[in-house]
């Protein structure tokens, strides 16, 4: 089943065309990997899909819905929810206050005045349960900002995915850790797929081969191939792009 | 709450109750009223903090709330009244309404701009009030009668006021403490810390701070009739910019974004200001600015910051000691 349908996405910023006419689908069950060079447009498709900017022209469907150009809490409170490629999260909070406020945005009780917050009993199992599948646990009382960079990577990846969203949608998770941290961030990734489909944007290869049902690649705004991860391997275009091949 | 704050607070909740009865014997019924006005301040404070100190946005008009609960209760209790509630209620919604349209106006901007703008509409009600001479105009209106409370009891007497006034800055307190430990509480001090990230997890950030300037104006708006019915006088001296400049003060000085750092603001603010003044009398404005800026620059954390500080040090010493 189709969950995420791009059609024909155009953006600009003056006269530089970041977006040109994107069509892309996700579908329910999958990890979907957006990859392409510096510039290529990726964090502006996610910028286009999750609100944070709208399109110039072009729709973007999510359950057959159309989302096009929402803003940005109610594309979250529709089930998509995204993380950063610079890392986003509230650094003087604990640890635990940061899923806390991710994973109450579901509740009933989500904006209630006069219950209290810490005796959600359902909430506070489902942070527990997050932040032992992240692996931050230990850290539950310490400020945010303390952490390390691998361990604030996978805050954010936490927090997105608290929201309980059907489509996670992630920028360049492992985007500067050492290559220790990002294999655990790809076992991690491995784990989420069993819940939830997962979009992302990555430039560590490895993981991008390993774990991808489908790749996109994008080049100077324009979609240039798209398959699986044999096909991306074998395609002349992308090896052109990516390796400078002739 | 853990069972330490729980003494504190009935503790001191003990002590003022029991102040007043020292008063012609120890102390002169003066300070029966300099507390009375701690009380309301303190009553604005805490709107001010759940707004300024918990959401992060910095009102620089907190007056417009005080000045228009003073002169709504003012004109009911002098042309259609004597009972209190009426005008308090008529006052309480005024101002919330006031609050939402300025809300609705107002934050749609942030930091210095949403500082100015309130200020601006503050300084329209200081202008409009002035010039209003339906509402007494430069001289306000005096002679606001003592409002009844119930049936035979009413608010003639210092020692009334005190008490009344206690009760509302006591329920203003508690229903303080239950908003920043609720969830929205939580979506407040969220949006302080980053409100771009707030919104990405599905919150109408928007929306919240209107809601919280709502009942923050609303504290404001009962502050200013407990002011007008103390001083049995309202003018627009209740619209004044250094209102809302005191009420940051304060705040600043007690610990923004803790309840209780803006109430001891005010308590040092009032007394500090009483002592300083009558030693004084030319000087002591200047004398205030050098202290305010001398707390600002050595306690950006506020009074509570200190003590917070002191409490980790004692905290390092028994471990230390017993190791």
């Amino acid at each position: 089943m189709t969950l995420l349908n791009l059609q024909g996405i155009n953006k600009s910023f003056g006269a530089l065309k970041v977006l040109s006419d994107i069509d892309l689908t996700v579908s329910e069950g999958q990890i979907m990997s957006v990859i392409g060079p510096n510039g290529a447009g990726k964090t502006t498709l996610f910028n286009v899909i999750t609100g944070y900017l709208p399109p110039d022209s072009g729709k973007v469907e999510f359950e057959n819905r159309n989302i096009t150009g929402l803003k940005p809490f109610r594309i979250t409170q529709a089930g998509l929810a995204r993380s950063f490629q610079i890392t986003n999260i509230f650094a003087r909070l604990t640890v635990w206050e940061n899923i806390a406020l991710a994973a109450q945005t579901v509740s009933k009780k989500r904006t209630s005045f006069l219950s209290r917050a810490t005796s959600q009993g359902t909430i506070n199992q489902k942070i527990e349960k997050i932040l032992d599948e992240v692996g931050l646990s230990a850290w539950t009382g310490q400020p945010a900002g303390t952490l390390s960079h691998g361990d604030q990577r996978h805050l954010e990846i936490g927090m997105t995915l608290a929201t309980s969203p059907r489509l996670l949608m992630l920028d360049e998770p492992t985007s500067g850790m050492s290559p220790a941290e990002s294999a655990s961030t790809m076992d991690l990734i491995k784990n989420l797929k069993k819940q939830v489909t997962i979009m992302v944007i990555e430039h560590d290869m490895d993981l991008v081969m390993n774990l991808s049902d489908h790749i996109a690649v994008l080049d100077f705004g324009q979609k240039i191939a798209e398959g699986s991860p044999q096909a991306i391997a074998q395609n002349a275009e992308v090896r052109r792009v990516y390796l400078g091949e002739a | 709450m853990t069972k330490r704050q729980a003494l504190i607070h009935s503790a001191v909740l003990i002590f003022l109750v029991v102040f007043p009865l020292g008063s012609d014997h120890l102390f002169s019924v003066f300070y029966v009223s300099l507390v009375t006005r701690v009380f309301i301040y303190g009553i604005m404070v805490l709107g001010f903090d759940l707004l300024g100190g918990y959401a992060g946005m910095i009102s620089y008009g907190h007056a417009m709330f005080f000045g228009t609960g003073g002169y709504v209760a003012a004109m009911l209790l002098k042309n259609v009244t004597g009972w209190l509630w009426f005008p308090l209620l008529a006052a309480a919604v005024a101002c919330g309404l006031l609050a939402y349209v300025v809300g609705w106006l107002s934050v749609r901007i942030r930091h210095i701009y949403f500082v100015f703008l309130t200020f601006a509409f503050a300084q329209f009600f200081f202008v409009t009030a002035n010039t209003w001479e339906f509402i007494g105009g430069e001289t306000g209106l005096a002679g606001v009668p003592k409002p009844i409370l119930l049936p035979g009891v009413d608010l003639a007497g210092k020692m009334g006021f005190y008490y009344f006034s206690l009760l509302f800055l006591a329920l203003g307190y508690l229903l303080a403490r239950i908003i920043v430990g609720s969830p929205f509480g939580r979506i407040l001090v969220g949006i302080r810390e980053n409100e771009e990230r707030t919104q990405f997890l599905g919150y109408d950030t928007n929306r919240v701070i209107r809601k919280i300037f709502v009942i923050s104006g609303v504290y404001g708006g009962i502050a200013g009739v407990l002011m007008a019915t103390h001083n049995s006088f309202c003018s627009p001296m209740l619209y004044h910019p250094s209102v809302s400049g005191e009420v940051i003060i304060m705040s600043l000085l007690g610990g923004l974004g803790t309840l209780v750092g803006p109430l001891i603001g005010a308590a040092v603010m009032i007394f500090l200001s009483d002592t300083i003044s009558s030693l004084f009398a030319n000087a002591w404005l200047g004398i205030m600015g050098a202290i305010f800026a001398l707390c600002v620059l050595y306690t950006p954390q506020g009074l509570v910051g200190i003590l917070q500080k002191l409490k980790t040090r004692k905290a390092a010493k028994v471990s230390h000691d017993a190791a």
